[in-house]
């Protein structure tokens, strides 16, 4: 156990620091910057689920918003009709998201490429009509008016909520970061590398298709359920193809490779520096464009790939240095 | 109550009715909805066309395709609007000026990337797609914006048709410009080279074939079918930047007729439109564009070649 702690120091140190931050953030900012740190956890859940799903299992989908949509839906129904405790019904929320991207791995077996990302494209047009239309459950254009959660004693807005966000968020980046390092996550990355091989492996294709996809959902959908109680009000169009592509700005510049800091990274980045310019909303679209574009011509790795390209190269110097003086 | 010219026209076309007020048989609701439906459905099929032919040359998904239809009907405004030009002098600027953005776009922001992946080159036609709509809406803001009827003077009616003139002369522009591309990839050596980069990419290089300017024909070509079809289409999509919606349904067209079959898209987008208008019509009209969908994930999971497609061998 010592040997073990003692292996993984700075990670740990790393660790410890950053949780005391978000711990002592909403103390140090005001109300306002909280609730962005807020959207930030709740769109970084987000983009881990996409990133687990594109960047770790290489399988294409264009349908990440209709998983938040059914999350944030679901979670918020079963509070508001049927009284379900608020913690609980975001997991539930999560979990049905993960049930219905579940079978979406199927198809998944049998097309690849641009062909999935039109059915998952299709699949999440088709939620945002269900959202729309099934207006006795989910008061469709109407807008579904979302209840403050409670947890325990505490009433689930300002301090209390960011709390309950970061909670997830921490819990599940942590469960991410095993997923990753596992069975799973390496299976994952096989099959993105080279299907046929990985499948020459042993490594049953329909499971872990199917499973990255349920993953993949079950994040995605408690980032959704989690943004419903941030934000109060929830429209049937916050969850179209605008919102996919908000999710893969954060993925692809952030860093497609790298799970979680990538996501986190891209996420915090993207969420920050709208609010920091202060320009209203219609810029996001045109900067998600862009963003996508330059980093896909010049930063393949987003910036967690581009630093590790830094360190790299400083390291190559270094070593040039010791080895050949200078 | 129908008027009694209605229903002389009624009579005049062979039906037999006894009684003044004219009631519909389901017949003739269900031909009226089929021919609706047609009309929709020769623009999606329009629309896929320009789909299978980049994804035959370049083997990309293009997702700004519904974008170009925009180019044509904004530019057609702009020149109308703002140079003065006569209509059809704006309808030919606005088609080149659409082939001239397409091929721009995709040479300075897509082919780059072709090397790398092609799923980045997927994601990067929707990232260009998100920046025209934007730079649309920036320019012209977001509301509809009233298209010039271009047919105005020469109204087209058949009896009993229920069509009106300018979907009519809708049909007639696409009828004449797909002819008019299945000419050029016949006769023409242009068409023949296109073919053969369709075919295989590298032996026509082999032969001598400019592949990259190949490619950039086939943009440019899609482009050029793009503006035809937001021009002619321009009063059945409501001119909007968000008037690139189209591209999904051509999307379904050319996947439902085999997503590398020319004939399979226009045959695709027809039955899409049919279908559609059959099932907005008899089962539930806001659950249209979801039968859509549903169509496209089942002709993918059920028989991807689609309609008309030829089976691809995927070898190891």
């Amino acid at each position: 156990m010592l040997k073990w702690l003692a292996h993984r120091k700075g990670a740990i140190g790393i660790s410890v620091v950053l949780l005391a931050l978000l711990f002592l953030y909403p103390k140090m900012v005001g109300r306002y910057w909280s609730f962005v740190l807020i959207l930030a956890g709740c769109y970084f859940l987000g983009a881990l689920g996409y990133n687990i799903l594109i960047g770790l299992a290489g399988q294409v989908s264009f349908g990440q918003a209709a998983f938040f949509g059914i999350g944030a839906y679901a979670s918020s129904i079963l509070i508001l009709r049927l009284g379900v405790p608020t913690w609980m019904a975001v997991l539930i929320g999560g979990l049905l998201a993960g049930v219905i991207a579940y079978p979406i791995g199927i198809p998944a077996l049998k097309i690849s490429g641009h062909y999935l990302a039109l059915v998952t494209l299709a699949f999440s047009e088709g939620i945002v009509v269900i959202l729309r239309e099934w207006v006795s459950m989910t008061e469709g254009p109407y807008g579904l008016k979302v209840p403050t959660g409670t947890f325990g004693p505490w009433a689930l807005k300002g301090e209390p909520l960011y709390y309950f966000v970061m909670a997830f968020v921490v819990i599940l980046a942590f469960t991410a970061y095993n997923i990753d390092g596992s069975r799973i996550g390496r299976a994952f990355k096989a099959i993105r590398d080279g299907e046929v091989a990985a499948s020459s492996l042993g490594i049953n294709l329909l499971n872990y298709k199917t499973m990255a996809f349920a993953i993949s959902g079950f994040y995605t959908g408690v980032g959704g359920a989690l943004m419903a109680l941030a934000s109060g009000c929830l429209m049937p169009w916050d969850f179209d193809f605008r919102l996919t592509i908000a999710l893969l700005a954060m993925v692809v510049v952030g860093g497609l490779r790298s799970t979680i800091l990538g996501s986190a990274l891209g996420a915090l980045l993207l969420t920050y520096f709208p609010e920091w310019t202060g320009k209203m909303l219609e810029v996001k679209e045109l900067m998600y464009g862009l963003l996508l574009l330059v980093c896909f011509l010049f930063l393949r790795g987003g910036i967690v790939g581009g630093l590790k390209a830094v360190e790299n190269r400083v390291r190559s110097l270094k070593f040039g240095a010791e080895r050949f003086g200078k | 109550m129908a008027s009694q010219s209605e229903c002389h026209r009624r009579e005049g076309f062979g039906a037999s009715f006894r009684i003044m007020t004219w009631v519909p048989s389901a017949m003739t609701i269900l031909f009226d909805v089929v021919i609706t439906g047609i009309g929709a459905g020769v623009l999606y099929g329009l629309v896929g066309l320009a789909f299978v032919l980049v994804l035959k040359t370049t083997n990309v998904v293009n997702f700004f395709q519904g974008d170009t239809c925009a180019f044509g009907a904004y530019f057609t405004v702009i020149f109308v609007a703002k140079l003065g030009a006569s209509l059809p002098v704006a309808v030919l600027a606005a088609i080149l000026s659409s082939v001239g953005v397409t091929i721009l776009l995709e040479l300075v922001g897509l082919r780059p990337m072709y090397k790398i992946s092609i799923i980045q080159v997927v994601i990067g036609t929707v990232a260009l797609s998100m920046i025209m709509r934007y730079l649309i809406r920036l320019y012209w803001g977001p509301q509809v914006v009233p298209f010039p009827d271009l047919f105005q003077d020469i109204p087209l009616n058949i009896p009993g048709i229920p069509l009106g003139s300018a979907t009519l002369w809708m049909m007639i522009l696409v009828g004449l410009s797909v002819s008019g591309f299945g000419i050029f990839f016949r006769y023409t050596r242009w068409g023949l080279a296109l073919r053969a980069c369709c075919q295989d990419r590298q032996s026509a290089s082999l032969m001598g074939i400019h592949v990259g300017g190949m490619m950039s024909l086939a943009w440019g070509l899609s482009g050029a079918i793009g503006a035809i079809a937001g021009i002619a289409g321009a009063h059945m999509l409501s001119v909007s930047p968000e008037m690139g919606i189209i591209g999904l349904k051509g999307f379904v067209a050319s996947i439902l007729g085999g997503a590398n079959s020319i004939p399979g898209a226009l045959l695709g987008g027809l039955v899409l439109g049919v279908i559609e208008n059959l099932s907005g019509f008899y089962i539930s009209f806001a659950f249209r564009d979801l039968i859509a969908f549903i169509i496209m994930i089942l002709v993918l999971l059920v028989k991807p070649s689609g309609l008309l497609g030829k089976q691809v061998v995927r070898k190891v």
